[in-house]
């Protein structure tokens, strides 16, 4: 029996239920959505400070300090350690996260299995609103006494630890991280349960879209695996305020002087352990949503059905599945038992077996098809072409010797870019351009559309790619200063070049950002409710939905979402909901 | 005009040219790595060549398959664009294509995974390390912000740290002067807790001096520099007395964490001799190759300088990680031999006590066995321990 909540009756909102503590799936996404692109701003703007300190060493400072408060003419080594942490914690915990898993997942996943509402509206609704006070706790910290987290993204003990790092700001980090961690969790129960629970008659498992599975399997990734780092970050907090040792051992030193008044006794390595037991998984967190929502643009825009959609599903399985057998690859070089890094090498290789998989069935889903470049379109091609090199990337941090010289490079630094930023951010865009028309009635403007992806995809390029002849030359990850080295000291032309290269890929957000608040207001106002001929069940309803999603009763669906260029009809495409002679649901 | 005052010119350039090369013994630093992306290699070791080597296959398999996913790619977007009136090819998918893309990559992934083992297996398991038995061992410290090192000099033994006298009064200065934060450790009411090695940290302590007097410790320590015998195996005891650090070295392509509370058995090998002994005085070394000198990103034509091998951090590390340096000499094998002995000697000799106790205070002894005598025949005591 498939539940429904009652939604049926329209009952008169008031503004505050309509805009800020709204149940509605909808208004949700759009809060997730607006936030998280604030918060990519931010994000942005945090990492144009870094850029700007590693093009110009010597003179960032001058610009750099006064708005942080720093003394000096340079950037102080903890300041631009703050600038790499706080850009990453929030790229990852408040824009790519909450982009993925809030808001595409909010907005899309009740109208595609055809839902009325999520299973617990609720619970939707408290998930947003913790993630807005896990915002202003990571922004607080930039105000506090000693600065915000300056131990990286990844927050390894001791440094982390008080001793070496004091000051509020890392413990506000923790907190923040923890509770974006709770509103990632409140909101991954209701995806699954909605998923499992409340998809319309004749919506199988095996006719959900790609966006729909690929954040299913997400959100059980994210019910796995978030709570355990919300077990690291509590530890790590308990240390900090308590003077608890989870983290540090016997007999240390700080500045040469002993560390005293703690009972010590704690293991390092372990908060690496259980952190990446977290963030690899993370990782892919970070990057199914969007393998689901390109899969859904290609199709519609190459008019074709997915090729091999079941191995599709079948990958992102895998890739959830031996996304939690990998973890020790980040640890490589961290002295871990020798034996169990080759395990994790041995997991780590199979891994690149679905993600490669995954980049076949895109080409074959391209092949033969009627292509159409449009935003969304070039946006999705972007994600498939930079994922490979982001892929490829993967394989030299995997093989473990290999790694000894990669690791903790900017190789690395290159290959996240390519799979987070070349991947998942050219994922949202394409998603964002897609849904845009359903979400508001209007068009995103075309011309300014491609003129952002044109923009966006050669400055991306310029500014990672040389990340990977860094890496490989030696140049370290997260060093205020590299030309401290020697050796270092020829890549500052390259360096240059590729924040130049950043600051217009910086400038660039802005047309799209443009873009989409212009298009709000006056894009060109969509035709029918069904712009793009899609079939999933997100464009057989009126423009924009109606709260209830469905006017009247749900629609039945009577075959998978990708029946393009389907011969049993005259159109090259076929919604889900059309019942064909011979059809049953 | 006549040719005449062209070759003129160019014959004084040239013997100009030839004479600065003439003053200058030194030969320009060897840029070869052994593929464009790696950067110049100074260690022709087992691992490093390996590593070298893998790189390259990735690559090559890399390359392959981004032309084939690119080509196709291509081939797409030119081939199947929008033509009015048309309809796409209409598929679900192909099982023998599907079977085809999956194992094709697995085949190349397990290959890999194998090719790799070996190593591995010689760069961390203590079993594989290379069993030669002249190896120079050597302890690391790291410390926020420095690399520390000690050689064991010409005793080939690591000496205590203190001299007996030292430890008595610095226990007694310590139950005197800490609410009991300081534990003694040989107090078995107190098991566990170490601070021994702490000692000479306290301020008071340190600055009274003649704690430090030691006479049969000829070990050499040094901050900032280590000088190695090319050939050699360097087996290192690693250990972090504050936050994690990475010993890092790109031209050996060697990286290990060093983690507090968790000391690490290293071991890497230099082949490329980098510096000779001054022919006066035998603890100076002079550099055998020059480099480019850059400033602000510029090469300054005609400028030079020695050149020298270094070793980075590479593990974030607090606010002065950038400044965490070191630099790796490498000298012949026979030149290393007297370099050790002069120094070594000097050490002896002279009471550098105060020099050293900033190395001496980054001893703890979380573990005092060092790892490798878990895997050899035990050496004599150390005094004083
Ligand atoms: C094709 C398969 C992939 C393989 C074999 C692979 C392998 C690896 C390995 C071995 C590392 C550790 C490198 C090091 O620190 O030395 C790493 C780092 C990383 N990978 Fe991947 N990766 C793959 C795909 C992805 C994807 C799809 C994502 C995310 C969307 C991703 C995100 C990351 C991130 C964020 C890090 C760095 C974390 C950090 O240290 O800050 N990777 N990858
Ligand atoms: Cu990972
Ligand atoms: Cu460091």
């Amino acid at each position: 029996m498939l539940l429904q909540s009652g939604h049926d009756t329209h009952h008169k909102q008031s503004f505050f239920s309509t805009y800020v503590w709204s149940e509605d799936h909808k208004m949700i996404g759009k809060q997730f959505m607006f936030t998280a692109l604030l918060m990519y701003a931010v994000g942005g703007l945090l990492a144009l400070g870094v850029r700007g300190q590693l093009g110009w060493p010597e003179t960032a400072g001058k610009f750099i300090n006064p708005i942080f408060g720093w003394s000096g003419d340079k950037v102080p080594g903890e300041g631009y350690n703050m600038l790499f942490t706080m850009h990453a914690s929030v790229m990852i915990f408040l824009v790519i996260i909450p982009m993925l898993n809030g808001a595409f997942a909010n907005y899309v996943v009740p109208l595609q299995i055809g839902a009325r509402d999520m299973a617990f509206p609720f619970l939707n609704a408290l998930s947003y609103w913790t993630y807005v006070p896990a915002i202003l706790i990571l922004a607080s910290s930039f105000f506090v006494e000693g600065g915000s987290g300056q131990g990286g993204w990844t927050s390894y003990p001791p440094l982390a630890e008080k001793q070496w790092t004091p000051g509020t700001g890392q413990t506000l980090w923790l907190i923040g991280a923890f509770t974006a961690g709770a509103s990632s969790i409140m909101g991954a129960v209701n995806y699954i349960t909605t998923i499992v629970k409340m998809r319309a008659p004749g919506m199988s498992f095996f006719r959900m879209p790609m966006t729909t599975w690929a954040i299913f399997i997400t959100a059980i990734l994210q019910l796995f695996s978030t709570p355990v780092l919300g077990s690291a970050l509590l530890m790590q907090t308990t240390d900090r305020v308590f003077g608890s040792s989870f983290f540090i051992p016997d007999g240390l030193a700080v500045s040469g002087n002993p560390v005293t008044g703690i009972a010590g006794g704690g293991q390092v390595l372990m908060w690496q352990h259980i952190f990446w037991f977290y963030s690899h998984p993370a990782v892919y967190i970070m990057i199914l949503p969007a393998m689901g929502i390109v899969s859904d643009v290609m199709a519609c825009f190459a008019r074709k059905p997915i090729f091999g959609y079941k191995p599709m599903v079948y990958s992102i399985g895998g890739i959830a599945g031996l996304g939690f057998v990998v973890w020790g690859h980040h640890m490589f070089s961290s002295g871990m038992n020798p034996f169990l890094g080759m395990t994790f090498m041995v997991s780590t290789m199979f891994i690149a077996l679905p993600s490669a998989v995954k980049t076949f069935n895109w080409l074959g889903t391209l092949w033969g098809g009627q292509i159409t470049f449009s935003s969304a379109m070039l946006n999705a091609l972007s994600f498939v072409t930079m994922f490979v090199i982001g892929g490829l990337s993967g394989i030299f941090c995997a093989a473990t010797s290999v790694d000894m010289h990669i690791h903790d490079t900017y190789f690395i630094v290159g290959h996240i870019h390519y799979v987070l930023f070349g991947g998942t951010t050219f994922g949202i865009f394409a998603g964002i351009t897609y849904w845009f028309p359903k979400m508001f009635g209007r068009y995103m403007n075309e011309g300014l559309g491609k003129l952002h992806w044109f923009i966006t995809f050669v400055a991306f390029n310029c500014v990672f790619f040389p990340m990977h002849i860094l890496g490989s030359q030696g140049m370290m990850r997260r060093v205020a200063d590299p030309y401290n080295y020697e050796y270092l000291k020829p890549m500052l032309g390259l360096n240059r070049f590729m924040s130049i290269s950043a600051f217009v890929l910086g400038a660039a957000q802005i047309i799209f950002v443009f873009n989409m608040l212009w298009s709000m207001k006056k894009g060109r106002k969509v035709e029918s409710d069904n712009p793009w001929k899609s079939n999933s069940l997100e464009w057989q309803t009126p423009t924009p939905p109606p709260h209830g999603n469905f006017p009247g009763p749900v629609p039945t669906v009577y075959r998978g979402p990708y029946e393009y260029s389907s011969p049993q009809v005259a159109e090259d495409y076929l919604p889900q909901t059309t019942k064909l002679p011979g059809d049953s649901a | 005009m006549s040719r005449f005052p062209k070759v003129g010119v160019l014959a004084a350039w040239f013997l100009a040219a030839a004479g600065v090369v003439a003053q200058d013994p030194r030969l320009p630093a060897p840029k070869d790595g052994s593929s464009y992306w790696l950067p110049p290699r100074f260690s022709e070791a087992y691992v490093p060549l390996e590593i070298d080597g893998l790189w390259n296959n990735i690559m090559v398999v890399v390359t392959i398959t981004s032309i084939v996913v690119y080509g196709i790619f291509l081939w797409c977007m030119v081939a199947y664009r929008k033509k009015e009136g048309q309809k796409a090819l209409f598929t679900h998918g192909n099982h023998t294509l599907e079977i085809v893309w999956t194992i094709v990559p697995a085949g190349i992934l397990v290959w890999l995974a194998f090719a790799q083992m070996p190593a591995w297996r010689q760069m961390k398991v203590p079993q594989d390390f290379p069993t030669d038995k002249n190896q120079l061992r050597l302890e690391i410290f790291a410390q926020q912000f420095a690399w520390n090192f000690r050689l064991p000099g010409n005793d080939g033994k690591f000496e205590s740290f203190l001299s007996d006298k030292a430890r008595a009064d610095a226990k007694k200065w310590l139950k005197e002067n800490t609410e009991g934060g300081i534990d003694d450790p040989s107090d078995p009411s107190a098991p566990g807790r170490i601070f021994e090695d702490a000692i000479p940290t306290m301020p008071k302590l340190r600055d009274s001096g003649k704690y430090w007097d030691n006479a049969d410790d000829d070990d050499i320590l040094s901050a900032g520099s280590l000088v190695v015998p090319a050939n050699r195996v360097v087996r290192a005891d690693m250990r972090s007395v504050d936050v994690i650090h990475a010993f890092y070295i790109p031209s050996a392509r060697f990286k290990q964490d060093a983690v507090p509370g968790k000391p690490m058995d290293i071991h890497f090998t230099m082949s490329r001799v980098t510096h000779k002994l001054d022919e006066k005085d035998p603890t100076k070394l002079v550099a055998l190759y020059y480099d480019d000198v850059w400033v602000d990103g510029v090469k300054q034509e005609g400028q030079r300088r020695d050149f020298v091998l270094e070793i980075a951090c590479a593990e974030l590390c607090g606010g002065n990680h950038t400044k965490m340096g070191a630099k790796l000499f490498v000298l012949s094998e026979s030149d290393w031999d007297k370099w050790n002995q002069a120094m070594s000697a000097k050490a002896a000799g002279e009471n550098d006590r105060k020099n050293d106790q900033n190395v001496w205070r980054l001893w703890n002894n979380q573990d005092k066995v060092r790892p490798w005598e878990r895997m050899l025949p035990p050496v004599p005591k150390y005094p004083g321990e």
